[in-house]
């Protein structure tokens, strides 16, 4: 190879990386994650020094894997992590919009983290292709919802317009991937990213010392929840 | 100059491969580099000590081999370079649950927020179509109106 493809190569990466770089510089840096709490679709002290914020899809499978690691770190600092919810509910997902509007109905009578373990625990339940509004009314029932309340919000445009509001937050944070955490404003994608980053990147934060290191390869997650057979 | 139609195919999949994979690493880039970390992290195939190298690394190769094709710059060697991605791609895609189990999931392979969003299986043929044009190209002599022409005739 002789010099004139060196530079000849040199001048496409230079033009394409500068390219880039000019693009990216122009881009609207992204708006910091707000930690405004706006309802109750949260749990934890409110003086906690970590605030997670889960943008999630009821319906989608990975945000149901990513309970379990979120779980195991509320139970690891229990008085140390607030968890916020937020819709965003992805439109390749059919019932995601019911299921998102049937857990704000739930928060709207205080029973929003009930309806959101039901929803992740049986997701394989109602995301079939039938209607589960049904199931929704029945999970609403067992919860000890008012039932006339929860019908009439779920056909409420005004809490159909908050979810999306919601979502239009996380499309501002450069979120389509369901789930995506922000630990004090540290953006994790995936329920690997928060199982192999969270614990570490807390620790950090409250000063305890160092975990061990984490395996080379992410262990496996608990694969979906069976489907609990629906009621006769 | 009249192309013959094999010209036409070699510069069809020339612009083709170069338009892929410069779109593919420019949508990465646009993004927050953790979107594509947590989409290699999802499939758990690499140590997790590479993934965020291979993040911040990779959507790179791509745009500047994918800039090399549409230039027509080492075009047999780039067309190789191009086909072995595409083949760790249907590995990745092979080797995880993700054929069987996210039909309708986005691959992340455009960027998560990109405006191309392709369901796991639809990327598998994409990269099935990728990998036969890298080879074709691979294995091609003659290239015209390319980098790679110009700078063997000067």
């Amino acid at each position: 190879m002789n010099i004139r493809y060196v530079i000849a190569g040199l001048v496409i990466i230079v033009v394409a990386g500068g390219g880039m770089y000019f693009m990216k510089s122009r881009q609207k840096p992204l708006a910091a994650v707000s930690e405004q709490i706006k309802d109750n679709k949260t749990k934890g002290s409110e003086t906690a020094r970590i605030t997670i914020i889960e943008y999630s899809d009821f319906q989608c499978p990975a945000c149901q894997q990513s309970q379990a690691p979120l779980n195991e770190l509320l139970a690891r600092y229990p008085a140390q992590i607030r968890l916020i919810y937020r819709h965003f509910p992805l439109p390749m997902h059919m019932w995601a919009p019911m299921a998102h509007q049937a857990a704000e109905c739930a928060a709207g009578q205080g029973k929003f983290w009930e309806f959101h373990d039901r929803l992740y625990k049986e997701q394989l339940a109602w995301s079939g292709p039938s209607s589960p509004l049904e199931t929704f009314l029945r999970y609403a029932g067992e919860a000890g919802l008012n039932l006339d309340e929860f019908g009439r919000c779920l056909a409420d445009d005004q809490v159909r317009q908050r979810i999306l509001a919601e979502k239009k937050e996380g499309d501002k944070l450069q979120i389509q991937s369901t789930p995506t955490f922000f630990v004090n404003g540290e953006r994790m994608v995936g329920a690997v990213e928060l199982q192999m980053r969270a614990d570490a990147f807390i620790r950090k934060v409250l000063g305890f010392p160092p975990a061990p290191p984490p395996p080379v390869f992410a262990p496996s997650l608990p694969p979906p929840a069976p489907a609990e057979a629906p009621a006769a | 100059m009249k192309l013959s139609r094999e010209d036409f195919w070699g510069l069809a999949f020339r612009f083709f491969l170069g338009g892929i994979f410069v779109l593919a690493g420019f949508s990465k880039l646009m993004e927050p580099v953790e979107n594509f970390r947590g989409a290699i992290a999802d499939y758990q195939l690499l140590p997790y000590a590479l993934v965020p190298w291979v993040a911040q690394v990779f959507p790179w190769l791509e745009l500047f081999f994918g800039f090399f094709m549409l230039a027509g710059y080492l075009p047999r060697l780039t067309g190789a370079v191009l086909a072995s991605f595409s083949s760790i791609f249907i590995l990745f895609l092979t080797a995880s649950d993700k054929l069987l189990s996210g039909a309708g999931q986005n691959c992340g392979c455009f960027g998560q927020n990109g405006f191309i969003r392709l369901t796991v299986w639809q990327v598998a043929l994409l990269d099935l179509a990728i990998l036969a044009a890298g080879i074709y190209l691979a294995r091609r002599k003659s290239f015209p109106f390319s980098l790679d022409a110009w700078l063997r005739k000067s």
